[in-house]
């Protein structure tokens, strides 16, 4: 997996690429925290190069949502492909996040707040 | 070499002194190499040192500044016999430049201060290879090397760089000469100078090199002079080691450079081996754990499936290495079959000691008198919430059954959709209201869903490990492919066809090992028991 990082209007938006699994998950997890730490609390999580999301992934996006809540940060998703929203779904965690179709509606939805 | 000085303050006697250090420090501290006990002097005032043969000053503090004959000084300058250098109210008369200690006796020449650090250089490799034959942990040794770098070089900073898993170069070891002035910062220029193209740097003037144009972090934090090498062994170069200074006159040269690059190929080795001792130690410790957690989980299944006419029932758990966490029970209540199957996430024992408690929270709600499957999950799911920093988060269906008359109650916790075989064999998705998994939202609501089994139709329950198997190729089993495996066996007995499943499973997979728990539960109801004529 790979992490790929861009400042949008003051939002920050990470692009993993590849699996997100339990092997690839604790990468994803402290860059994110690495975010928090530097006070970065308005993310969009671009989820369109994601082929595929387990259930440490998920994880992964729980501890994020309530981490920026706590922080009284925004988080939006985007790109979501028809598996990765599959599994957001299954497990019941779509109404949990803002998901947005693009990177850009998902920035405008952080940003606006 | 030395340098004999008086100096004259507005609290003490003039005083003389012979100073044979070659680098130190002028002001009030009580470390200072001459010091001067009058308010107006800084603690780090100025710092001397021989350099080319002869004796530079340098100013240290900003503020409060460093007067050479009655001239403030920028740059680093060269002290003269009969200079006269002010700081605060405290004068430093300059009376000799080059001084014996003994005049009399014509002894050998003092070994110069060049000549006593190359010797200082050799001791401490000599040191760090004596060290390096010892058992020492991965931290040890780096502080050892940096400790030691830090004595013969005099940086004001240090910091060794390792490759982490991912290939990043990461702080691994950090030191610095003036303790509590923030991280130590390694400008990426100089990272991709030194670990990139495996050769080592020595940057004297680091804001003029061109190599470092815009190179922010090194101006930023005043950086002068950079001293680099990478750590290279047989199968490349698996971090790096660099120091800086600050300050003009201490600049590093190329001796230091050697010694530098000496060092960091003998650490290299060094340090591979020492990490992949603690690797595999870790590594243990893990497949310990894992072992623990896979013997909890077994323990906590049901050993007999229920023993009733109306129903058979099959079970099967196959556990993944390093997954894990699927469960399954059931508990009977008067006429009402319970039963649960649910995959917890994350893996390990803390994933281990969470089923345990979802399965024993699972055992005691159903037991509640009159309790309604949403009220059941409902408090299941409070429980689960507490205390969950984790995040760890259960997905599963649960339900129960009236064994006289085949009626279901069942929720979705976020998990898999269940399925339902009719007799003739025809598979389908019986319609589940959704629900969020436990262990998220404190006060969720769970939905349950009415559903009435025909007479010898089979609710079969599973994980996602069924459905989410590889094979080596890392193609997805897939829900089409399952679905056709459970038609395949629906009209076997449940025993078969849960066998049957897991062995369709195993096939595709073939050598790949399991990456998650496979669960499958199959509940066949009979009908009704005939009442005795």
């Amino acid at each position: 997996m790979q992490i790929n990082e861009m400042r949008q209007q003051g939002a920050v938006v990470v692009s993993p690429v590849g699996r997100i699994d339990s092997t690839t998950s604790p990468a994803l997890d402290a860059h994110l925290q690495g975010l928090a730490k530097a006070g970065d609390h308005v993310i969009v999580m671009d989820l369109s190069g994601v082929d595929y999301i387990s259930s440490a992934g998920l994880r992964v996006m729980l501890t994020l949502a309530k981490r920026t809540k706590e922080s009284r940060g925004r988080l939006a998703l985007a790109g979501l492909g028809d598996s990765v929203r599959q599994v957001f779904e299954l497990a019941g965690f779509l109404p949990l996040f803002a998901v947005e179709a693009t990177n850009e509606a998902a920035v405008a939805k952080v940003v606006a707040a | 070499m030395s340098l004999r000085v008086r100096v004259e303050t507005s609290v003490a006697p003039a005083a003389e002194s012979v100073l044979d250090e070659a680098d130190f420090v002028i002001g009030r501290a009580d470390n200072a190499g001459l010091v001067i006990a009058e308010s107006s002097v800084s603690r780090k005032h100025a710092r001397v040192v021989a350099r080319e043969g002869g004796w530079w000053i340098e100013a240290l503090s900003p503020t409060n500044r460093t007067f050479v004959n009655q001239h403030a000084i920028d740059e680093p300058q060269q002290l003269q016999t009969g200079d006269v250098v002010s700081l605060g109210q405290a004068t430093v008369t300059i009376l000799g430049t080059d001084v014996s200690a003994t005049e009399t006796v014509a002894e050998p020449a003092a070994p110069s201060p060049e000549e006593v650090r190359q010797a200082a250089r050799l001791r401490t490799l000599n040191e760090i290879h004596r060290a390096l034959a010892t058992p020492i942990s991965l931290a040890e040794l780096l502080d050892l090397i940096l400790q030691r770098c830090f004595d013969v070089l005099r940086p004001e900073e240090g910091i060794i760089l390792l490759r982490n898993a991912a290939g990043e170069l990461t702080p691994a070891a950090t030191h610095r000469s003036d303790p509590g002035d923030g991280d130590v910062v390694v400008s990426r220029r100089i990272i991709e100078e030194v670990a990139g193209k495996g050769q080592s740097a020595l940057v004297l003037d680091a804001p003029m090199d061109e190599r470092f144009l815009g190179s922010e972090s090194i101006i930023v934090s005043g950086v002068k002079s950079v001293l680099a090498a990478p750590l290279t062994d047989a199968e490349g170069t698996i971090g790096m080691i660099a120091l800086s200074s600050r300050i003009a006159v201490r600049q590093f040269s190329q001796q230091d450079l050697e010694m530098l690059e000496s060092l960091a190929s003998a650490a290299a080795l060094r340090v591979r081996n020492v990490a992949l001792a603690e690797e595999a130690a870790a590594r243990k410790v893990l497949e310990r754990e894992l072992a623990l957690a896979h013997d909890m989980q077994m323990s906590m299944l049901p050993r007999h499936m229920p023993d009733r006419p109306e129903i058979d029932v099959a079970a099967s758990l196959t556990s993944a290495r390093s997954v894990g966490g699927d469960l399954y029970d059931f508990v009977l209540v008067g006429d009402h079959l319970w039963f649960i199957v649910a995959d917890v996430s994350g893996k390990g024992v803390a994933a281990s000691l969470y089923m345990a408690v979802a399965k024993t929270l699972f055992r005691a709600t159903v037991q509640i008198d009159g309790i309604t499957l949403s009220d059941a999950l409902g408090r299941m799911n409070r429980e689960l919430c507490r205390d969950n920093d984790q995040m760890i988060f259960v997905t599963a269906l649960v339900g129960h059954m009236a064994l006289s008359t085949g009626e279901l109650s069942l929720a979705d916790a976020g998990h898999n959709p269940a399925m339902v075989i009719s007799p003739d064999g025809l598979v389908e998705q019986p319609a589940i209201q959704k629900s969020i998994a436990f262990g998220v939202i404190d006060n969720a609501v769970f939905a349950e869903s009415p559903l009435v089994l025909a007479r010898s139709a089979t609710l079969l329950l599973y994980t996602d490990g069924a459905t989410d198997a590889r094979n080596p190729a890392g193609d997805i089993f897939g829900e089409v492919a399952f679905e056709r495996a459970v038609a395949a066996g629906g009209k076997d007995t449940v025993d078969a066809l849960v066998a049957g499943i897991v062995n369709t499973v195993d096939q595709f997979s073939a050598d790949a090992p399991p990456e998650d728990d496979l669960t499958l539960l199959a509940i066949r109801w009979k009908g009704p028991v005939e009442s005795e004529i």
